[in-house]
């Protein structure tokens, strides 16, 4: 026995066996591409040498490589599939979609009335999915492949085979219970505290928490621990949420706190328990090592440990909180950070107190109203922000030192960083474009460094949304922009003004221009070619061609075109301008620039060989729609574009683009993790 | 403390320099490099955290693609030639050429070719097909000259009208047309006017 437990390995090798498991689980396993699978080797042989350097024998790299081997076994395992007609199980249902699965292949439906769980129904015809995509918010597109999801279904079939019959009892309750649920007369309620369902925004506060069901399980464990002993409690919460596996749809959160659970209850050492449970999560969930139901509570469980004195434990906690908030988030809820212990378990008590509602119908309403009565917003006490690069790995590095060793300067540092995050972009030394993703139309924000002056060039407005309060708004917000100095609405069309208006009236917004009227005169430059204007901004920023040929008639021919540079790169835009206004251009300014964003989405009524020449661009940003119906940008200026030896990046295959520039060099990135640079001497 | 962390003595059972002693004895230190060197203890120290911060790094790269914007026109590019050359076909030229070098790398025109049509000093895009006409039997040009040509010759062009043909007129006594598309600078005529006479004007 002695012998076997010296096979074993350490303890403390069992904790740098799971971070650097954690961290290699980080690569986007799911492409099974030659690169990743060569990061993933890279990576694990960086682990190795990190082991072998910290224990020196080589028990510890047998256990590692074993790990590797069942984690790369339960990837290979779980690697998704891409879907193919056929029947497949309803394994969750939420607000507008249902996730519905067959073996490796899952995809999603949109049509969910009358959809059970654990429903057997025939799919077909599956088209990728695409949500606009813009850094800083939240993408749906991102979320569903998070969850192994990438098409959604056209064609749906319920079957109506006799559910009687089929496999075991266990599976037919979550149905049962769903339809109970959703029978109930207050079941908007009950559909939120069960499954977390939100459709009633009055009772949003309620998931703020996450699943209100697992606030019930923590509170049901608070209550039950004041009577029972700590073993059989927590062999009796595995029970508890062993069986919720097979009440309700299994979700990343509930299963990290089962595997969890079941750590707690078979080992009470904390240096055992923290790294199997983390090796044991990952290897039953290899795609959810960047999920927030996992770092967060691991995290808390591993920094708080590293400190003595409780308060600091507290404090730790709080601070790794704030900084999930920031990351997965992009903002900060002051609220959540010193409360959400006892927010929780509050959440807990409504759970319950609501649960008579379930056989009593009156209950149940009077309850409802009560909820909703409750006017609970947590808008004040949040700062938004997705904080940049150099403001995370400040706010991470100072995190580790504390924790490495407790000392009160540090700690000190480590507070002062989060004081200053709700200015971090203020802080920020580059010179930033943003190219928005609006599906077919325009929307450019240009943020000096330090934020001295934000412009906006047009605001595409969409049917049905209100661009301005759902997506411009947001974005700068995360993006820590308080005002915007002034808008340049190129033209009239509704996709490059759409969201003007509404704009001007949620978010301050200095000044907008239309046209040179709005100008002061002394801006307009009378002696030059076409009348340029220049703003008054601290660097180059020309409004051209102000005395133009064209027909009134014509709105795309009235496009602002605008030409700014900054640390030597120049940048222009011309709106929906058409050729014509391009030939007229070339007469009258030098057009050279490093940056274009070609007219009228890419289309062939503007962006013609000769204007391209004349301008020679070392990169060309497209703004059009996926799949839009006008065909931008059309097929003869992407042949120019290559004959001419122009990149090209669009923002319906990359999403938002995000230009920022030093000196000489320039940085391009795209929401979908796509990175270039441009250096000029 | 993370720092001070140690749960078994196992990870003591060897001399944490054990390696690297032996090194440290062939190769001493000396006193005076301290400030710019960094000892090997603080190098041992450090290979550790090192370590993780590649593999984060490592794991991190995995997420972002690198492009590369460097993409330059191509040197070589394809256009078809038809028509009154030695030999019609489609050829490579080098990204730049003009439709003279086209037509000498197709063996020249033969004798009856008609290049009143054609701006030699054009550049050839790629995937363009240049088509060279023939001379009349008595070696006039069977296309109108659009700079040329008076009046009525002007009128025997389809969709063109009296009071069309004094514009063209009046527009090129300003303006001289260099390429066949200028034709459409001309009020009133526009692309598809412009595809019907296409064929049969020249410069």
């Amino acid at each position: 026995m002695q012998r076997f437990k010296t096979l074993l390995p350490c303890k403390a090798s069992l904790i740098l066996m799971a971070l650097c498991l954690w961290v290699l689980a980080l690569l986007p396993a799911k492409e099974a591409s030659g690169s990743i699978f060569g990061l993933f080797l890279a990576g694990a042989c960086l682990g190795s040498a990190l082991l072998v350097w910290r224990f020196q024998n080589l028990k510890v790299l047998f256990w590692w490589l074993f790990c590797l081997v069942v984690f790369q076994g339960s990837v290979w395992l779980q690697q998704p599939q891409k879907p193919a007609s056929g029947i497949y199980t309803i394994v969750n249902i939420r607000n507008g979609y249902a996730i519905a699965q067959n073996g490796r292949q899952r995809a999603i439906v949109y049509e969910t009335e009358d959809l059970l769980l654990d429903q057997k129904v025939e799919l077909s015809g599956f088209e990728a999915i695409h949500t606009q995509r813009n850094e800083g918010l939240f993408c749906f597109q991102d979320y569903l492949q998070a969850n192994d999801i990438q098409y959604s279904a056209t064609q749906m079939n319920p079957l109506k085979t006799s559910q009687e019959k089929a496999g075991l009892n266990g599976f037919l309750l979550r149905q049962k219970i769903w339809i109970f649920v959703n029978s109930r007369s207050a079941a908007p309620l009950y559909r939120l505290l069960f499954y977390g369902l939100s459709e009633d925004e009055n009772l949003d506060w309620i998931s703020t928490t996450g699943l209100p069901l697992i606030a019930l399980v923590y509170g049901i464990r608070k209550r039950l621990s004041y009577r029972v002993e700590k073993k059989k409690l927590n062999w009796l919460m595995v029970g508890l949420q062993l069986s919720l596996t097979f009440f309700f749809p299994v979700r990343q959160a509930s299963l990290r706190l089962l595997v969890f659970q079941i750590c707690t209850a078979l080992f009470s050492d904390w240096n055992v328990r923290w790294p199997v449970s983390m090796l044991a999560f990952l290897w039953i969930s290899p795609f959810g090592a960047d999920s927030l139901s996992l770092v967060l509570p691991a995290g808390i469980s591993f920094f708080s440990h590293f400190v003595q004195a409780s308060w600091q434990k507290k404090v730790v906690g709080m601070l790794w909180i704030a900084f999930c908030q920031m990351i997965w988030l992009k903002e900060l809820n002051l609220l959540m950070l010193g409360m959400f212990l006892w927010f929780r378990s509050l959440i807990g008590w409504v759970f319950l107190l609501s649960i008579p509602g379930l056989w009593s119908a009156p209950y149940g309403e009077l309850f409802l109203k009560l909820l909703e009565g409750i006017q609970v917003s947590l808008d004040w006490c949040t700062v938004y922000g997705s904080p940049p690069l150099w403001y995370l790995t400040l706010f991470g590095g100072l995190l580790i030192l504390v924790v490495w060793k407790w000392k009160t300067k540090r700690f000190v540092l480590l507070l002062m960083a989060v004081c200053i995050y709700p200015w971090s972009w203020n802080l920020d030394p580059f010179f930033h474009v943003f190219q928005i993703d609006v599906g077919q139309g325009d929307a450019a924000l240009i943020v000096e460094p330090f934020q001295k002056s934000v412009t906006m060039i047009d605001a595409a407005g969409k049917m049905n949304t209100d661009n301005a309060t759902k997506l411009f708004i947001p974005f700068l917000q995360r993006h820590q922009i308080r005002k915007i100095d002034r808008l340049v609405v190129s033209h009239g069309d509704f996709d490059h003004d759409g969201a003007v208006d509404s704009l001007i009236q949620n978010f301050p917004v200095l000044q907008t221009i239309r046209s040179t009227k709005d100008l002061d005169p002394s801006q307009i430059d009378q002696t030059l070619p076409g009348k340029p204007a220049k703003l008054s901004i601290a660097y180059e920023f020309w409004l051209l061609l102000n005395e133009r040929e064209s027909d009134p008639a014509q709105e795309n021919d009235q496009s602002l075109v605008c030409l700014f540079q900054y640390d030597g790169f120049r940048y222009l835009y011309t709106g929906d301008a058409s050729i014509a206004i391009e030939k007229q251009l070339q007469k009258t300014n030098n057009l050279e620039a490093d940056v274009l964003k070609l007219g009228h989405h890419g289309s062939n009524t503007s962006s013609d060989p000769a204007f391209l020449k004349a301008v020679h661009p070392t990169l060309a940003l497209i703004s059009a729609g996926y799949q839009n119906r006008y065909g931008h940008p059309s097929v003869s200026v992407l042949e120019t574009l290559n004959a001419q030896g122009i990149d090209r990046l669009n923002t319906a295959d990359h999403g938002s683009l995000h230009l920022f520039s030093m000196p000489h060099l320039l940085f391009v990135t795209s929401a979908d993790g796509l990175v270039g640079w441009i250096w000029k001497s | 403390m993370l720092q001070d962390y140690s749960f078994s003595s196992e990870s003591k059972r060897m001399n944490p320099g054990g390696i690297v002693t032996p090194f440290l004895e062939i190769w001493p230190l000396r006193s005076d490099l301290f400030c710019v060197y960094p000892s090997m203890k603080t190098i041992q120290k450090a290979a550790g955290p090192l370590l993780f911060l590649f593999l984060g790094l490592v794991c991190m790269a995995g997420r972002v693609t690198p492009m590369s914007l460097e993409r330059i026109a191509p040197d070589t590019i394809q256009a078809e030639i038809k028509g009154a050359v030695a030999s019609p076909g489609v050829y490579t030229l080098k990204n730049g050429a003009t439709i003279q070098d086209l037509i000498k790398q197709a063996g020249g025109e033969s004798d009856m070719a008609d290049l009143s049509a054609l701006s030699l000093l054009e550049e050839v895009q790629a995937g363009q097909v240049i088509v060279v006409g023939k001379k009349n039997m008595d070696g006039s040009s069977p296309r109108i000259s659009i700079n040329t040509a008076s009046k009525e010759e002007l009128m025997n062009l389809p969709g063109i009208g009296p009071a069309m043909a004094e514009k063209i007129i009046a527009y090129r006594t300003e303006h001289p047309f260099e390429k066949l598309e200028d034709l459409m600078e001309v009020a009133g005529i526009g692309e598809k006017k412009f595809a019907a006479l296409q064929d049969f004007i020249a410069l």
